[in-house]
């Protein structure tokens, strides 16, 4: 680090490479934090975190109990531990709450007075943040597993809505009603994901054990078919081609948008080429995955390699995306893990587990000491007592 | 981190956990924690010792480790940071926060474990949980989630909580629903009991002299006694038999008045015409004393107030007011004496207090049982007390008068003879039917226990006491009767009609059930059946010894046998046709006799002996102290072959005694032999040499016991959970399920199948082709 900066003081270092190594370095030494908190207000689950595109700051949270919450995750109390109160909820008692789980919660990808939320009770709801009313309401056969909204499109503004039926339906919110249908798999639709390089590419993955790409402009068919064989399987036609033995019930592309990954039953994370449709073939090993919902997991921004963070069980796995090892295990949760986010200014990483629990992971360089120093100074001499007592052997004298 | 420490760890450890007390050993533990404080490695070490131990699958281990663990993590750091790390596992082995893994049994073990284990993240908890993020995040796990109330530990899960719930609720609304059907009862009932308590206390009126009637100081009853005197004769009937009981029993002191004539006149009275009588009475009793209800009153006031009103006299048509007459009145007595005029009245009331007894006070018991139970209101509660109160009054009156729903007079019994007795039972739902004339039904011999009779006789003389519940008429044991002697005959030729085939008297057409039809009366049926057996002069009226022979003779069901029987022997024999052969002959032409099992001659009979029930048991010691109680015919499953035995369980046999410590001898040594082939002393002291540790005794032996390494050598002090699974119930089953004995017990079955078959269609060609 200290060689980074006195490069930079010399001018022989390009400020892009300071800032990945440092990113690089916060990404790699993620770890629960001791500090921070999330309010515990979900009474069963959280299934689905979106953080806020425009000021990553505020964090959406879906429960299975049908609550909606957003939490303001800036810590502005001044001491370093802090716990991140809910801005707002959209509780039990709330009017227009979701009646059953509420499966994925999105915000409007350009700013927060909107965000959307389905669930299962087959609803896709369109919220206004301030008012915190549903601005419109769109009813679905099946109940919806996830829906999704492009982050750079500028001429459509449509959300992909996987439902249990085996088609995916677009809906427009400038109109607000479902403009089209895209018919393709032959199974419930787990999750649909927008490359955040096409506007117009949609990629959708399905019980089928198939992953599609469509091209949103042409609903006559998808544009392809993700094939795990690459075509080489000698029983492998196009109309067999599935990217999983399993479910496909995650999907993720890489902030560039050149790389789609997929999440599988089969307990199989896989990486695609999304412009070819390629496997890539790289082998990240068994990842536990039972979930019959849709899993969100993401790929850190801006650290070299990239990391993805995949739910496995009841802890985090952290891969290198392009190499495929497994960098580290986060562990935390007491059940399964249902989503995460991470946070690509502050390398933090939020995620929701089935035992309802939000938790914060932030980079562990070392502050403890710093923060203990600080906290020894400002701490009341009891409470301080009391905290080293805490971290301190207590064997007894009688041991001898 | 010295490897011999490290070795010694590892026998504490392994020490620790293995002992199979619920308790650590405090010396152990204390070695332990020494050798732990001196360096964080050697934490590090103990605990993934310990929690190898923590992932066994038995409850005691896991139990010891968790509190070896606990001991720890208060007092090392290293150590909770190695245990938070892997908290989730932690509280999987521990608390079973994930139900798809169960703690392992013995259950007691895994109970205390769970409980244990609350309790100590509770404590951690408070005590280091501001410092360990995970150990919070755990705890509200717990806590929120898993629903454990930390407060109450002992119904920890919340499923357990929410079961224990819905079952309390579902008792109370069981019970609520029994009040309200309690309630509607009652309320249903209520009239029915109404109206019995009314009729009882009716009855008491007309059988008992109301109080007042008796009262001597008041002067008006005798007025007031007239006055109903003369308007009860044309109504009531009652009336009547109080005064006739009053003066059968209290003036029956009266010296001057023959008390059979009075009761005569009385009857004659009674029976004329309730008007006439009184008047008859009167006349009647111009001299004499009264016995009625003149009588009564005559004698109250004669009694008392003698001096007091003329008119009286005269009224009641007494010559003078010196008669003396003297009552003696006992109230101990009930005083009521039963007779034909106060009959019926008596019977309403005992049906009435039958009533009472057997079904309201019941019924109000159980309301009230029921009421108390739901917490029903006290309203309720009162009426149901209130008619329960009553009704236990109308009782003590009904047994103050000597009236029990039980026990009746044999006068009464004789009186409704004809009717039956079947008020006798208690079940008053079954309408009583009349007798049926022609028809009896036939009670087999072997159901006659059932039905309260005596075994069959020949000849059954008293009928009448025939004791509970159906009472069987005389025809019935009759026709048995009949019917014993009837189908063995005692010659095949003399056909009488009583006996012939079709003489079944439970036919109503047959022969002997027209005669039991035409013994009319109760009465003179004994006399009447006794003219009918007389008339039969084969059997009855035969000799004695004739009759010891029928007695004891079979019963058989009819065949070829009895068909033929008497006849001439004659085989039967296949007539076969002469052959057309030109020059064949068979051997055998013209009639061959048939040397096959001949029908016409001969009968199975199987012979099975008599059914007697084991009046023995075992009794050989069983280690509890007990005599082992199994009723067995010759051989105990245990214990082997029954043998005499005393009251200690010894043989009463000496070589029975020697023979039994014979096989326990053997028994012993094939024990020992078990236990101990995997011990080699050799190694075992080898072992003890090295490491300086003994390690337990060899019975026996006095040798170190080997333990620690090598599979199978578990120590002796924990529950074997295999010995567990060796019960007796599958010592049985392994015995009885055994495939010999399923296949021996399945020919044995098949066998007497056949057996039955060959005795009833053995001789049917078509049958025994089989």
């Amino acid at each position: 680090m200290l060689n980074f900066l006195s490069c930079r003081e010399n001018g022989t270092l390009d400020p892009l490479a300071l800032v990945r190594a440092e990113t690089t370095r916060r990404t790699f030494s993620l770890e629960l934090s001791k500090e921070q908190d999330v309010k515990r207000i979900h009474a069963s689950g959280a299934n689905s975190l979106d953080l806020d595109p425009a000021e990553s700051r505020y964090l959406l949270s879906g429960g299975a109990d049908g609550v909606i919450a957003v939490y303001d995750t800036h810590n502005l109390s001044g001491t370093p531990s802090s716990t991140a109160e809910a801005v707002c909820t959209v509780g039990r008692s709330h009017r227009h709450v979701h009646k059953y789980s509420v499966e994925t919660v999105r915000w409007y990808p350009h700013d927060t007075g909107l965000f959307t939320s389905s669930s299962m009770d087959k609803t896709l709801k369109v919220w206004d943040t301030n008012a915190l009313l549903p601005a419109e309401v769109f009813q679905f056969e099946g109940t919806v597993y996830s829906h999704a909204m492009s982050p750079v499109a500028k001429k459509h503004c449509l959300i992909a809505v996987a439902t249990m039926t085996s088609i995916v339906t677009l809906c427009d919110l400038k109109s607000g009603s479902s403009t089209h249908i895209l018919k393709g798999h032959r199974a419930a639709v787990k999750c649909a994901r927008w490359s955040p390089r096409n506007p117009y590419l949609l990629a959708t993955g399905s019980q089928d054990n198939k992953v599609l790409l469509w091209d949103v402009r042409s609903a006559k068919s998808s544009l392809m078919s993700l094939d795990q064989h690459n075509g080489e399987l000698a029983t492998s036609t196009a109309a067999v081609n599935t990217a999983h033995n399993g479910h496909v019930n995650g999907l993720c592309f890489t902030p560039e948008g050149l790389h789609l990954l997929s999440f599988g039953t089969d307990h199989r994370l896989r990486l695609w080429d999304t412009a070819t449709g390629r496997n890539t073939l790289v082998n990240y090993g068994k990842i536990c995955n039972d979930s019959k919902k849709s899993v969100q997991f993401t790929v850190s921004r801006g650290s070299s390699p990239d990391v993805v963070f995949v739910p496995d069980d009841s802890s985090i796995a952290m891969f290198d995306v392009f190499g495929g090892t497994s960098l580290h295990r986060l562990v935390g949760h007491y059940n399964y893990v249902q989503c995460c986010v991470f946070n690509p200014d502050t390398q933090e990483l939020y995620s929701g587990g089935s035992d309802s629990n939000i938790l914060v992971w932030v980079p562990d360089l070392g502050r403890g000491e710093d923060y203990e120093e600080s906290k020894k100074q400002k701490a009341e001499p009891s409470q301080r007592s009391q905290n080293l007592q805490a971290y301190q052997d207590t064997w007894s004298s009688d041991e001898d | 981190m010295d490897l011999t420490v490290c070795q010694q760890l590892e026998q504490l450890v392994e020490q620790l956990t293995t002992s199979g007390q619920h308790q650590l050993d405090k010396a152990t533990v204390k070695t332990l924690k020494n050798i732990c404080k001196t360096s964080d490695e050697y934490v590090k070490h103990t605990y993934h010792l310990l929690n190898t131990q923590l992932q066994k699958d038995h409850a005691e281990i896991r139990l010891s480790a968790f509190q070896t663990m606990d001991q720890l993590f208060q007092r090392s750091h290293a150590f909770r940071e190695l245990l938070i790390a892997e908290f989730q596992e932690f509280l999987e082995l521990t608390v079973e926060s994930n139900y798809d893994f169960p703690l392992p049994p013995p259950k007691a073990a895994a109970d205390k474990l769970k409980k244990q284990a609350l309790q100590a993240i509770q404590r951690w908890q408070d005590k280091f949980g501001e410092a360990y993020k995970k150990l919070t995040l755990g705890y509200n796990f717990l806590r929120y989630n898993r629903k454990v109330d930390f407060n109450n530990i002992a119904a920890s899960s919340n499923v357990e909580r929410t079961r224990q719930e819905q079952e309390r609720a579902r008792i109370q609304a069981i019970k609520l629903q029994r009040a309200k059907n309690g309630l509607k009862e009652m309320e249903e009932t209520k009239p029915e009991i109404d109206e019995c308590l009314t009729q009882t206390e009716s009855c008491f009126q007309l059988l008992v002299p109301r109080n007042d009637v008796l009262d001597f100081n008041t002067t008006s009853p005798k007025n007031v006694e007239q006055h109903t005197n003369n308007t009860l004769p044309t109504t009531s009937h009652g009336s009547k038999q109080s005064r006739k009981k009053l003066d059968g029993k209290d003036i029956s002191s009266d010296t001057f008045i023959p008390k059979g004539q009075a009761r005569g006149q009385e009857l004659l009275a009674g029976e004329a015409s309730p008007v006439p009588g009184d008047r008859g009475r009167l006349n009647n009793g111009g001299d004499s004393k009264m016995p009625g209800q003149e009588g009564d009153s005559g004698e109250d006031s004669d009694d008392e107030f003698e001096a007091e009103e003329e008119d009286v006299v005269r009224q009641h048509g007494l010559g003078s007011h010196k008669y003396n007459i003297s009552i003696e009145f006992n109230p101990d007595d009930s005083g009521i004496r039963e007779d034909t005029d106060n009959a019926d009245i008596m019977d309403t009331l005992r049906d009435m207090n039958k009533l009472i007894v057997s079904r309201f006070l019941p019924a109000v018991g159980r309301w009230l049982e029921v009421f108390s139970k739901a917490g029903m209101e006290q309203k309720e509660v009162k009426r149901a007390i209130d008619i329960k109160r009553a009704l236990t009054a109308a009782m003590e009156k009904c047994a103050d008068l000597g009236i029990h729903a039980e026990n009746r007079t044999g006068k009464q019994q004789g009186r409704e003879g004809r009717k039956g007795s079947q008020d006798d039972s208690s079940d008053d739902d079954f309408v009583e039917v009349e007798e049926k004339e022609g028809y009896e039904p036939r009670i087999p011999d072997a159901l006659r226990a059932e039905y309260g009779l005596e075994p069959a006789k020949p000849e059954t003389k008293t009928k009448s006491i025939a004791p509970k519940p159906r009472p069987v008429p005389a025809s019935a044991t009759v026709t048995s009767a009949a019917t014993t002697s009837g189908t063995k005959p005692p010659t095949k030729k003399s056909w009488h009609p009583l006996y012939s085939e079709d003489n079944n008297p439970s036919d109503p057409t047959s022969y002997s059930a027209a005669l039991s039809t035409l013994q009319p009366s109760q009465d003179n049926r004994v006399g009447k059946r006794k003219v009918s057996f007389d008339a039969q002069p084969s059997t009855s009226g035969a000799s004695p010894t004739k009759k010891e022979l029928l007695a004891k003779a079979p019963v058989v069901p009819f065949g070829m046998d009895l068909y033929t029987w008497g006849e001439k022997a004659r085989k039967p024999t296949i007539v076969r046709d002469e052959s057309l052969h030109r020059f064949w002959r068979p051997s055998d032409e013209g009639e061959i006799e048939v040397n096959h099992l001949d029908p016409s001659r001969e009968r199975t009979i199987t012979f099975v002996g008599e059914f007697e029930p084991v009046k023995w048991t075992c009794k050989a010691p069983l280690s509890n102290g007990k005599l082992c109680p199994r009723m067995d015919r010759h051989k105990c499953p245990f214990h082997g072959p029954i043998i005499p035995r005393d009251e200690t369980g010894k043989p009463a046999n000496p070589e029975d005694a020697e023979r039994e410590e014979r096989r326990r001898r053997e028994q012993q040594l094939e024990e020992t032999e078990v236990s101990e082939d995997w011990r080699d002393p050799e190694l075992q002291r080898d072992i003890a040499a090295a490491t300086g540790i003994s390690m337990g005794n060899v019975p026996g032996r006095g040798k170190g016991k080997g333990k620690g390494k090598g599979k199978g050598k578990k120590l002796s002090n924990l529950t074997d959970l295999k010995k567990v699974k060796n019960t007796t119930r599958r010592r049985l089953e392994r015995k009885v399920f055994n495939s010999g004995s399923v296949k021996r017990v399945a020919s044995e079955m098949n066998r007497l199948d056949q057996r039955r078959y060959n005795d009833k269609f053995g001789n049917q060609f078509n049958y025994a082709l089989n």
